[in-house]
């Protein structure tokens, strides 16, 4: 990944702000105002008590009702941004919230091919730790000291300026140099927390492998405890050393900076006091003296506070990179927009293809054609390509070279919408989704199903689908039937299905799907034989005059579809019925004879 | 001594109740913070120093102001000539200046030294109970009602600002806060007797609404744990890739993101549930704040319009005034801090001390008797009425090869789990050349069995790490099994070998294996193991037909002098072992050989039939 620039970063960072929650940052600028506007009020009641008592000489009686009458102002302003810290409190909760939604949003509209990029993998892992950790929570506060800051400076610097432009520039000048070496203790610590970046992850990965349910076996049965726990004592050793250097280092630069800002408020101890005395211009009164110095203090506190948080913001904006990088990333664009009808014909017309990002060829000119209603079996040995095939015509990636034609046009031409209602799919790797069992059989893509009612129509059509996998009886069984939710994580209610009933739930998906080709891909893997053998029985019956692609291991498999294509070192060097292909297809009989030979010899 | 078996035991019981039978004591609390810290030489002292030299920082503030009116109004009255003046002023400001920089320096040094140690000690904690995890037995580990009653243990040591490291660095500090609070409160005593009262009991009744107040939050957290749960496996599974293809196929993004909000709602409504009931305490407390600063400002007036106190002490009076309230809050605020902390030791502690690691038993002889018998064997897991297996028998003989077939959900795994001993019988027993596996210790059935599990686990470590399971290796041996499960031709093409980093969580030019060369891996780890016992649990399940044949030819080979058993859905392809076991219905239906089983016309007979009837009129003209 390229490393970008802290300006683009922060512009990154406030255009995902607002795609992320539109007007949180405005918020938090009200919010910074109002904490700087206690903080001024905070400087200003010290030279108002002592203009009151030492200027005026009032009694104590006038004197308690003017003090009544500042605090309670105080103590609106108190009042307001107390209730503003809360409600941000719980905004800032929002908006990490909302940014993992933004993520999931985006892992779903991103071009397919991305998806099977490692490097696209390992970037949303990386974006989505600083959620896990709070760094983003961490940023939003440093976000909010730094404009706070700014605000108190900028009321502060019109305060002293007004009394004495040169102390002014005295004062701020000191500010910057101490600012200046905290900005470079940041800079060490920000290089520091960048190279513990990566052992942390490290410590933490193998953390994670002793709560990590898949790996409970393993923890239990080999000595993967041991080598795990290794790793996690050598990286705490390396991270408790480099915090060592990295506490001592920061506490070297926070005194220096010390230095200066301690001689910055020596300058002002003197100057005002020569300014009592009547020397070094006119002389001020004991309130003007008080407030002098308090606005000071207070600007001087505000700007390490300032750099702090500057450094800490940049710290943190590093950490967030991946997460603002992937949160921009490009989003598929759908390219055509002629309206598929029901299938007629597929064709590979010379179609080569590799991987992004590899050069090794999956497909060298692959061409075959698949007409109306036909049943194709796919064979070939693993990573011949197979599962490749299916990518391709679900428009998951694009070929290289040559043309995928459907009913005669590229595939590419159509309306992507369109063109997927016309395939239903049973991938090797399906997942059902974390919804209720009807919703994973109907499909909707529109309107908030989670508050329909299902029609009777769809009840009716979704049993008729159930009971063709053998599902219904299971489903009927259960306390909420069709409405039953099948993920435990997500509703506590939910049913736990076996792996073969989730392919079944998966295949009566495929099914119910109104369109005109089925796909296959190892629809049977986790099925018994005895089920295997009823899917493979009732195959037609299931596709239904559709035209059917299917992918197995079982060899047996091909034996009840009308063809056969072979793929074999990336092309496809056999098509034609099992018969013909026993004969003169070496590869094709081979992996039929390793199975086959079990069930001679009975 | 016999192992424990602490899964049946605790079953059925209720778990809160056993691991947190009484809260631990304050004194067990402060044993665990306190304890380590005395193996640090002069970390007492550090303390004191720090306290001392933080503590100060506040009044040498507080009292510059005061100090240079003084000076101002001593110099007005003695009449001075401008120069004296003007040195007097340098002089005493540079005299602040040097002890306001000596207290600064002394007590960051003091801090940022000790900040390492306090991680260090959390550290320790952290490994010692991510060691426990992985000791604790399967059957609890597994058992989400177990771990749930666990309660928020590892919230003590997750973070450096909470749980134990924060109560540390907090503790640190609060000896600053204290002593800055002390000296303010006696210069205040002196200025006005009254102040001081004022502020504690306002400091009191603040430091009260602020327990009310997250009283009132917690009230609602419960729900939020809940929420925060079910969004986090939401956000996990809606961001899996895996799920990309059937997203986009079935075109569901819509119903994902509907739902997404649904969370999202409900956990605002949350929250603002939260807003709303902690705000009832805004106005009180802020009421509150504004009432002690009118009566100390007024009682501070007082003073000086009586004469008790001169300009220059008004002056510094007001700055105690509002450094002790800011410190005397730090001074609470901690307090509170550590109290609600304190709290998380209670899950930590009774997990530390909880039974949930048994061992004992002896050592296998490794050149003995290794036949298998389950006798009479009755299983279900924890808070399950089902009976997986049911009073079951079957016996493997020493150093032969049995397979282990049955349709989906029979219970093929569980029987690994109780002969690998993660699990024990409720009834009946499972022994190992005659010696009852709860006789045998933990390590020895570790170093008995070699096993491929159905999903091959493959880690973020190096290739030899990932086969050796250890940072040193024999790396011919490593060679050897590779080519055993045929995979060295693969990790040969890598330019690292056997140093090739795999996965990309910690490297970025990780390999990534298909799923058959995982199988093939996980397969190469068992034999590098080596052991007395395989156990392989579909271990081909991905591979193709080829791949599967070649596996089996070297099945033989592999398992040569070994006690085995091979789990597998395909029946045909079993008969490379000695004996075959039909498992169904919780127990062994059928067992014999391959033509032994066909002959009984059974199940496994059925089974093979509708299988072979694919491959059958083909298979006629070959055979």
């Amino acid at each position: 990944m390229h490393k970008q620039s802290n300006f683009n970063l922060l512009k990154d960072f406030l255009k995902v702000s607002h795609k992320v929650k539109p007007g949180y940052l405005a918020f938090m600028m009200m919010q910074s105002l109002f904490v700087a506007l206690e903080g001024l009020f905070l400087v200003y009641i010290p030279k108002k008590i002592m203009d009151l008592l030492t200027e005026k000489q009032l009694g104590l009686d006038v004197f308690g009702i003017e003090i009544l009458k500042i605090l309670a102002i105080y103590a609106a302003i108190k009042l307001l941004n107390e209730l503003i810290r809360k409600r941000s409190n719980i905004s800032k909760i929002d908006f990490t919230n909302r940014a993992q939604k933004h993520i999931s949003l985006k892992v779903m509209r991103l071009d397919y091919a991305s998806l099977e990029d490692p490097e696209i993998l390992d970037l949303k892992e990386r974006a989505t730790l600083p959620l896990e950790y709070g760094i983003l929570h961490n940023l939003l506060l440093n976000l909010q000291g730094i404009l706070e800051s700014v605000f108190t400076i900028l009321g502060i610097a019109a305060l002293i300026f007004s009394f004495s432009p040169l102390l002014f520039c005295c004062v701020l000048a000191l500010s910057i140099v101490s600012g200046l070496i905290l900005v470079k203790a940041g800079r060490l610590s920000m290089d520091f927390l960048q190279n513990l970046v990566p052992i942390n992850r490290r410590f933490n990965h193998y953390v994670s492998l002793f709560y990590d349910d898949s790996f409970s076996k393993d923890m239990r049965l080999t000595k993967l405890d041991e080598l795990a726990y290794e790793k996690i004592d050598n990286y705490e050793y390396e991270l408790s050393l480099q915090m060592e250097k990295q506490n001592v280092l920061e506490g070297r630069y926070k005194s220096r900076a010390n230095i200066f800002t301690a001689l910055a408020k020596v300058l002002v101890y003197i100057y005002s006091g020569l300014r009592l005395l009547g020397l070094a211009g006119a002389k001020i009164s004991l309130g003007e003296f008080t407030v002098f110095i308090l606005a000071n203090e207070k600007l001087s506190q505000s700007s390490t506070a300032m750099v702090n948080n500057v450094m800490g913001f940049f710290i943190f904006l590093k950490q967030v990179e991946p997460l603002l990088d992937f949160l921009t990333l490009d989003e598929a664009k759908d390219r055509g927009d002629l309206q598929a009808g029901p299938f007629e014909s597929l064709e590979f017309r010379d179609v080569d293809f590799s991987y992004p990002k590899t050069d090794i060829k999956v497909l060298d000119h692959v061409s075959f054609k698949i007409n109306k209603g036909e049943s194709i079996a796919l064979v070939g040995r693993n990573n011949a390509g197979k599962s490749t095939v299916v990518k391709l015509i679900s428009r998951l990636f694009q070929p290289d070279s040559g043309e995928i034609l459907y009913n005669g046009v590229n595939i590419w031409d159509y309306d992507y919408g369109s063109y997927i209602a016309q395939l239903s799919h049973v991938f090797q790797d399906f997942q059902l989704f974390p919804f209720r069992i009807r919703d994973n059989i109907l499909c909707k893509n529109n309107g908030d199903i989670f508050s329909e009612e299902l029609s009777p129509d769809e009840e009716a059509a979704t049993y008729e689908v159930l009971a063709k996998v053998g599902l219904d009886h299971k489903v009927k069984g259960l306390e909420h039937g069709l409405d039953t939710w099948i993920n435990k994580h997500i509703n506590n209610e939910a049913t736990d299905l076996s792996g073969g009933e989730k392919q079944k739930l998966a295949i009566a998906r495929a099914l119910y799907k109104d369109s005109s080709m089925v796909i296959l891909d190892e629809p049977t893997a986790a099925l018994d034989p005895l089920a295997e053998a009823r899917v493979y029985d009732d195959f037609s019956k299931l596709v239904e005059n559709r035209t059917a692609i299917f992918i197995s291991h079982r060899m047996s498999a091909s034996r009840f579809c009308d063809r056969i294509l072979v793929l074999e070192d990336k092309r496809i060097t056999g098509d034609g019925t099992h018969e013909e292909l026993m004969k003169k297809h070496e590869l094709y009989h081979e992996l039929f004879e390793a199975q086959a030979q079990y069930y001679y010899l009975a | 001594m016999r192992r424990r078996d602490i899964v049946n035991e605790l079953d059925g019981k209720d778990y809160a109740s056993i691991l947190h039978p009484e809260k631990s004591s304050t004194k067990d609390k402060l044993q665990l913070i306190i304890e380590p810290l005395k193996a640090y030489k002069g970390f007492k002292s550090d303390f004191v120093i720090f306290a001392l030299t933080d503590g100060l920082i506040p009044i040498v503030a507080a009292f510059s102001l005061g100090i240079l009116t003084y000076i101002v109004q001593r110099i007005l009255n003695a009449n001075l000539d401008q120069r004296r003046s003007v040195l007097y002023i340098v002089g005493v400001s540079l005299a602040l200046f040097m002890s306001f920089l000596l207290c600064q320096i002394i007590s960051i040094r003091k801090f940022h030294k000790n900040r390492t140690r306090f991680m260090r000690l959390r550290m320790r904690y952290f490994k010692a109970m991510t060691k426990k995890m992985g000791q604790m037995e399967l059957g609890l580990f597994e058992n989400a009602k177990f771990i749930a009653s666990l309660g928020d243990f590892s919230r003590l040591l997750q973070s450096s600002e909470t749980g134990l490291e924060g109560i540390y660095t907090r503790g640190f500090q609060m000896g600053g806060n204290i002593v800055s609070t002390i000296i303010l409160a006696l210069v205040l005593l002196f200025v006005h007797p009254l102040i001081v009262p004022v502020l504690i009991v306002c400091g009191f009744l603040h430091y009260y609404l602020g327990k009310k107040e997250a009283q009132k939050k917690k009230e609602t957290v419960a729900e939020r744990v809940e929420l925060a749960k079910r969004l986090d496996s939401y956000q996990q599974i809606s961001s899996d890739f895996r799920y990309g293809k059937d997203i986009r196929v079935f075109d569901m993004d819509g119903p994902f993101e509907t739902f997404f909000d649904r969370l999202l709602g409900d956990y605002r409504k949350s929250l603002n549930r939260r807003y709303r009931s902690e705000s009832l305490y805004t106005l009180p407390d802020v009421v509150l704040l504004a009432i002690m600063n009118i009566a100390c400002l007024w009682f501070l007036g007082q003073s000086y319009l009586a004469g008790h106190i001169s300009a220059s002490w008004l002056i510094s009076s007001i700055s105690v005034l509002f450094l002790f309230c800011q410190q005397f809050y730090l001074t609470l605020d901690h307090f509170i801090f550590m109290q609600d902390e304190f709290q998380y030791f209670d899950d930590f502690i009774d997990v530390m001390k909880a039974d949930i690691f048994s061992d004992g038993g002896e050592d296998l002889d490794p050149l003995g008797d290794h036949t298998v018998e389950f006798k009479n064997v009755s299983f279900k897991y924890p808070h399950s009425d089902t009976w997986v297996l049911k009073n079951l028998n079957l016996t493997i003989p020493d150093r032969s090869t049995l397979a282990l077939v049955g349709l989906n959900g029979q219970g093929k795994t569980t029987l690994v789990n109780l002969l690998t001993g993660l699990y024990m019988p409720q009834k009946g027993s499972i022994t190992i050349g005659g010696v009852d596996i709860r006789d045998i210790s933990k390590k020895s059935l570790r170093h008995t069995f070699a096993v491929v599990l159905q999903d091959v686990n493959i880690m973020a470590m190096t290739v030899g790490e990932n086969i050796a399971l250890s940072e040193q290796y024999d790396a011919d041996k490593v060679w050897q099994v590779l080519d055993q499960a045929g995979l060295k031709d693969k990790i040969a093409s890598f330019e690292k070998g056997l140093d090739t980093p795999l996965l990309k969580v910690i490297e970025p030019d990780g390999k990534i294996l298909s799923g058959g060369e995982n199988q093939k891996l996980g397969l190469a780890r068992a034999l590098y193991h080596g052991g007395q016992m395989m156990v392989l649990d579909e271990p081909t399940s991905a591979l193709d037909a080829l791949a599967e044949e070649k596996i089996y030819q070297e099945f033989a080979d592999m398992t040569k002098g070994k006690t085995a058993l091979f789990i597998s859905h395909r029946l045909a392809s079993t008969r490379f072992c000695d004996q075959i076991a039909l498992l169904q219905d919780g127990v062994i239906q059928e067992v014999g050989t391959h033509t032994e089983l066909l002959a009984m016309k059974g199940l496994y007979w059925e089974i093979y039939e509708t299988q072979a009837s694919y491959y059958k009129e083909e298979g006629e003209d070959h055979a």
